[in-house]
């Protein structure tokens, strides 16, 4: 099994897979604990949908590089729904609903009625479960990867005191002097790079779990934010580590054995929560 | 009590996942060389016994290809790394030209309309089934086309070297001097 692993590791489309991999785990869990204490938790499937509906329109309309038209979409998408969940009359959770199921379906009309593949069913699926496409990376979509996960981890390293503050207790950091505005403004564009990065890893029907079950699971271990943060990212990349290796292995779908590893990872700190306490 | 219950599922659950896929198991059996055999006698026996035999009923399975001349042998790994492997073959051929590549994967035929030349491809699927990756092979020429070829459906492994052409001003990958080492006929032939 080792000398199978070891010579899996001498292609580079592997090893490309683990690092982009573990960059998207990183970054998915810092903002799922924000995410999740915010009662954020399905922003992710959200988005991911209207990310679909965007890679539709780019794939139909011949744009080469679809990060072009995805990254935008996704990027003002997520603005209006976390505005949109304060005070309009189409509630937070209903709005990520209605985006979430209409961008899915005019993206899969747009591509049923446009699209020039031959492979329609195959484009489809590759997009709403990642499939290999994480094993297909070029060496430039790595580069471009790299540099927006370190951005997105210097952002909240940066701005560490005042993401927690907002995700805690907004009225509170608005009294404070904080401008909670502007960050929940950049938690959401840092959300839609998470996610238009995290199609990759598992597609965009699976998205959601990279976002929620490592929050949860440290949350049910840990009680501060820093120590749950940080447990989360841990436990995080050790899923998507664990669920690449056995994808490759085994041979089984690399999206779906990520989300399985992070389902184990849960349950395993679900039954320490309980001993712990 | 409760809990437990619930904490069953979830684990039950998370297994019935994590099996999705696994068809290792199944790839082994078909491409063990008892099974093939066994595969080829029984149909040997039912040409026999009927009057119509279908054309390519007798390609040409060659066991005698050295092993040490392979590449790259990518019925050795696993249907992830085969896939993505062959993706990159088709995207990148460049760093393939001239490998002998060992392949296992369904038998595709595709009759051009314009010109009648049928073209014959291995293809291979990635773990969820539902994206396909194929490769054009063209048998060395003691090999007539159809007789001596697989039909579209078979389960086959071929052996040959990677290389691309020209046509129509798009660029098509290849195997050439191509042999069959492993043939096993597909569902609309055992029928």
């Amino acid at each position: 099994m080792l000398d199978k692993l070891i010579m899996y590791l001498e292609y580079p489309f592997v090893r490309y897979a683990l690092i982009v991999g573990v960059l998207i785990a990183l970054c998915s869990s810092l903002l799922g604990v924000t995410l999740v204490l915010k009662r954020f938790s399905f922003i992710g499937d959200g988005l991911s949908h209207v990310a679909f509906g965007a890679m539709a329109i780019a794939a139909v309309t011949g744009i080469s590089n679809n990060m072009l038209l995805v990254m935008p979409v996704t990027v003002v998408s997520a603005v209006l729904l976390l505005r949109t969940g304060q005070n309009t009359k189409i509630k937070g959770d209903a709005a990520i609903a209605m985006i979430s199921v209409g961008a899915l379906a005019f993206g899969y009309l747009i591509m049923n009625i446009f699209s020039k593949s031959a492979n329609l069913s195959g484009d489809v699926c590759s997009t709403l479960f990642g499939s290999t496409s994480i094993l297909t990376l070029t060496s430039r979509e790595v580069l471009l990867c790299t540099v927006l996960s370190l951005a997105v981890v210097a952002v909240f390293v940066l701005f560490y005191n005042k993401i927690f503050a907002v995700t805690f207790d907004e009225s509170f950091a608005k009294a404070t002097g904080i401008k909670a505005e502007r960050y929940n403004l950049l938690i959401a564009i840092v959300i839609a790079v998470i996610i238009v990065l995290a199609m990759n890893l598992v597609g965009s029907l699976l998205i959601s779990a990279l976002v929620i079950f490592p929050a949860l699971s440290a949350m049910r271990i840990f009680k501060s934010f820093k120590s749950v943060t940080v447990f989360s990212a841990a436990l995080s990349v050790a899923c998507a580590v664990l669920g690449i290796v056995i994808s490759i292995l085994m041979g089984t779908p690399v999206g779906s054995t990520i989300v399985a590893a992070d389902a184990l990872g849960f349950i395993i700190c679900y039954i320490i929560g309980g001993i712990v306490k | 009590m409760k809990k437990i219950l619930i904490l069953c599922a979830i684990i039950c659950a998370v297994f019935t996942l994590a099996a999705c896929g696994g068809e290792s198991g199944n790839r082994t059996a078909i491409n063990n060389q008892t099974s093939v055999t066994d595969v080829l006698n029984a149909a040997t026996r039912e040409e026999a016994s009927e009057s119509v035999v279908p054309s390519g009923a007798g390609a040409k399975v060659k066991t005698d290809v050295p092993i040490g001349t392979i590449d790259l042998d990518l019925t050795k790994m696993s249907s992830t790394v085969v896939y993505s492997e062959v993706y990159n073959m088709v995207t990148q051929p460049g760093k393939y030209k001239g490998k002998v590549i060992k392949m296992g994967g369904a038998c595709a035929t595709y009759t051009s309309p314009d010109t009648g030349i049928t073209y014959y491809a291995c293809i291979i699927k990635d773990a969820t089934a539902c994206c396909a990756q194929g490769i054009e092979f063209v048998l060395t020429d003691d090999c007539k086309m159809p007789d001596d070829y697989p039909q579209e459906g078979d389960e086959i492994e071929v052996v040959g070297i990677f290389d691309t052409y020209m046509e129509d001003g798009v660029e098509y990958s290849t195997l050439r001097n191509g042999s069959i080492v492993s043939l096993n006929l597909g569902d609309n032939r055992n029928k």
